[in-house]
């Protein structure tokens, strides 16, 4: 149940409405633009934490750079990965994209299932420094 | 008759004092970290021995809150002319061990001086920015005396290139004279750059910040795009200020530097065509591209760290100096985004502004979909594209590899942008849309009475793939200038160069364009 007040034109009325169905999208985090390059040699970015992910995400979480379905998912827990290493394959925009790793470190958790559909921004899997 | 001897030693005892900066010290603390002292970095920057120093003796002005007591050395900063590649560039380089760097009245004018010198001549101007800020015993003075330099980047800006280095602090106010500047280098560790800091941020909105996050070099430079270049260190820093400068002309009424080789070899380069993935939906790495057109693989990447799915830098074909803009399909998936528009934009306008050629390699699926995006304004962003590319007067040479759909083929200097010659490889896919869309558009009708939709849908699509999304209907209409081979990028391209290298194109007069901001 949601209270408004209303006014239209000079009268104002104060209405209780019952929300059926919600359809606005849940709002997105900044976009990422890092997550998904392959490091460049200069990159200062640390790892996949804070420099390179918008403030909500938690530290070692590689968010999606884009809308997309995961196509496949090269890595499991556990797994140990280097800065470069492919760790998922992202369909968008008719093309297969690569998320890859942008530092050294393990697996912790894998966060989405091959076919899901994701956000911009949404945790693909957390690494561990 | 000879001059006296103690006028000499006075000299002397007075340059001896004003290299010293702010004391033994305090310069072997500055090296402890890292970094190299105010005057080192000039060294390191300049040809040995061609700095010639104005205003060694310059003392502050102030005579409140008893700094009329101290001596500052050349208030805190070095100024000159030095030799780069053996042309002339004007510099300042702040000290950081004198007051801690910060800027007053006469500081202020010595940077002003060399500006209206390099204004004058016709000469790059480098700063090196290592400061704590306004010197607050100043006042208004010191406030004015950025606005002073701050004036001067815009006059010059567009007449000479200019090169800011943060080789230390540079908050607050002084930020603005980097960020009017054309490129920034910033040096990965002891180096900052804010507006306001983390403080400031905490006592006004009660959020905390790091500074990693908001001033540090991975954030300027992945996050907001203030900076185009992170240095290893300050000689890193002053090794990739040569490079720029290599590629640049000493200011806007000169050529940029083109070796051209007196011979073009027109040799196909079969590992040209052997970089092609075999599936459309697999990307090709576009760096992997322009390692093989250029020369020696040379390739000066800038603002490499932000919005990575559009490449830019400086490279050579056959000695011609040249400004690549190309799509990054491994990222993102080349679309065009907010970044990517403002990324290439501003390289388009640095280029015309200084006469060198554009290169641009096309493989865009479109503008990146998104509510972030939209709100954000890719309207508005991605219009400048359009606007930097139509507006340039330089040569335009546009290569087609794979995708160009709809609006954002446009943005990657089509035809209609005033390119002067557009390519492209027999991979290419030019339309107004991908072929499943189109077809949900023009068979609408159709597919609702098909049996088998899906059937329908796919014969169509491959149908309309092949009349539709191929260079060859382009082509036929004369908006292509010709269908090449992979292979033959390198050699089409380097002739296409020196073709277009004396053409100079006549716009009306007017005060300036109005690039979408």
């Amino acid at each position: 149940m949601k209270k408004l007040r209303i006014t239209v034109g000079k009268k104002t009325y104060d209405v209780t409405v019952e929300v059926l169905s919600d359809d606005t999208p849940a709002p997105q985090p900044a976009a990422v633009s890092a997550a998904s390059a392959s490091p460049p040699t200069s990159d200062a970015a640390d790892g996949s934490t804070t420099s390179s992910t918008p403030r909500t995400l938690a530290a070692g979480a590689v968010g999606s750079p884009m809308a997309g379905t995961v196509k496949s998912i090269l890595v499991k827990q556990g797994d140990e990965v280097t800065a470069g290493k492919p760790l998922m394959i992202l369909e968008a925009m008719k093309m297969e994209n690569q998320i890859t790793a942008s530092s050294t470190g393990t697996v912790k958790n894998v966060n989405v299932r091959e076919g899901a559909s994701v956000q911009e921004g949404e945790t693909l899997l957390v690494i561990e420094r | 008759m000879t001059i006296k001897k103690k006028l000499i030693d006075e000299l002397t005892d007075r340059r001896e004092t004003a290299f010293a900066g702010g004391g033994k010290e305090r310069l072997e603390k500055q090296r402890s970290r890292g970094q190299l002292t105010a005057r080192e970095r000039l060294d390191a920057l300049f040809d040995p021995e061609t700095l010639q120093e104005w205003g060694l003796h310059v003392e502050h002005a102030c005579h409140d809150f008893g700094m009329e007591d101290r001596s500052l050395a050349c208030d805190a900063v070095v100024t000159g002319i030095g030799r780069i590649g053996g042309k002339a560039v004007a510099a300042f380089s702040q000290d950081a061990t004198v007051g801690g760097g910060a800027l007053g009245q006469r500081h202020a004018k010595k940077i002003c001086d060399v500006m209206d010198y390099a204004f004058e001549c016709g000469i790059p101007f480098v700063g090196i920015n290592d400061s704590g800020g306004a010197r607050i015993q100043e006042a208004v003075e010191s406030l004015s005396g950025y606005g002073q330099v701050f004036y001067r980047n815009v006059v010059l800006s567009g007449c000479v290139p200019q090169i800011a280095v943060i080789a230390g602090n540079c908050a607050g106010g002084a930020a603005y004279s980097p960020a009017l500047m054309d490129f920034l280098i910033m040096t990965r560790e002891n180096a900052n750059m804010f507006i306001c800091g983390p403080q400031v941020i905490k006592a006004a909105t009660g959020v905390d910040a790091t500074m990693q996050e908001i001033g540090g070099a991975a954030a300027n430079a992945s996050i907001s795009g203030n900076v185009h270049f992170v240095a290893d260190n300050d000689r890193h820093a002053m090794a990739i200020a040569q490079d720029l400068l290599s590629y640049l002309p000493a200011n806007n009424a000169e050529d940029p530097p083109h070796q051209p080789s007196r011979d073009i070899s027109m040799d196909a380069d079969e590992a040209l065509n052997e970089l092609l993935p075999s599936e459309p939906k697999e990307p090709l790495d576009i760096l992997a591209v322009i390692n093989r057109i250029v020369d020696s693989g040379r390739f000066l990447e800038v603002h490499q760290l932000f919005a990575p799915n559009l490449i830019v830098g400086f490279a050579r074909i056959d000695g011609v100096v040249v400004g690549i803009i190309a799509n990054q399909p491994t990222v993102k998936a080349g679309t065009l985004d907010i970044d990517a528009s403002d990324k290439g934009a501003r390289f388009i306008r640095f280029c015309n502004a200084f006469n060198i050629p554009l290169l641009t390699l096309v493989d865009v699926p479109g503008f990146l979909p998104g509510i972030n995006q939209e709100r954000g304004g890719i309207i508005r962003h991605g219009a400048k594209m359009l606007f930097a590319y139509a507006s340039a007067t330089v040569p335009k040479l546009t290569v087609i590899t794979r995708k160009a759909y709809g609006g954002s083929y446009l943005a990657m200097c089509s035809r209609d942008m005033g390119a002067d010659m557009v390519f492209a490889w027999p991979t290419a896919e030019i339309a107004v849309m991908g072929a499943d869309g189109a077809v949900n558009v023009l068979y609408r009708k159709e597919l609702k009475a098909a049996e088998n939709q899906s059937e329908f849908r796919e014969k169509a699509a491959a149908e309309y793939r092949d009349r539709f999304a191929s260079p060859y209907m382009a082509a036929s209409h004369g908006m292509i200038t010709d269908v090449i081979e992979p292979s033959q990028t390198r050699s089409v391209v380097s002739l296409a160069l020196r073709n277009t290298l004396t053409k100079r194109a006549i716009r009306p007069p007017k005060k300036h364009g109005l690039i979408p901001l």
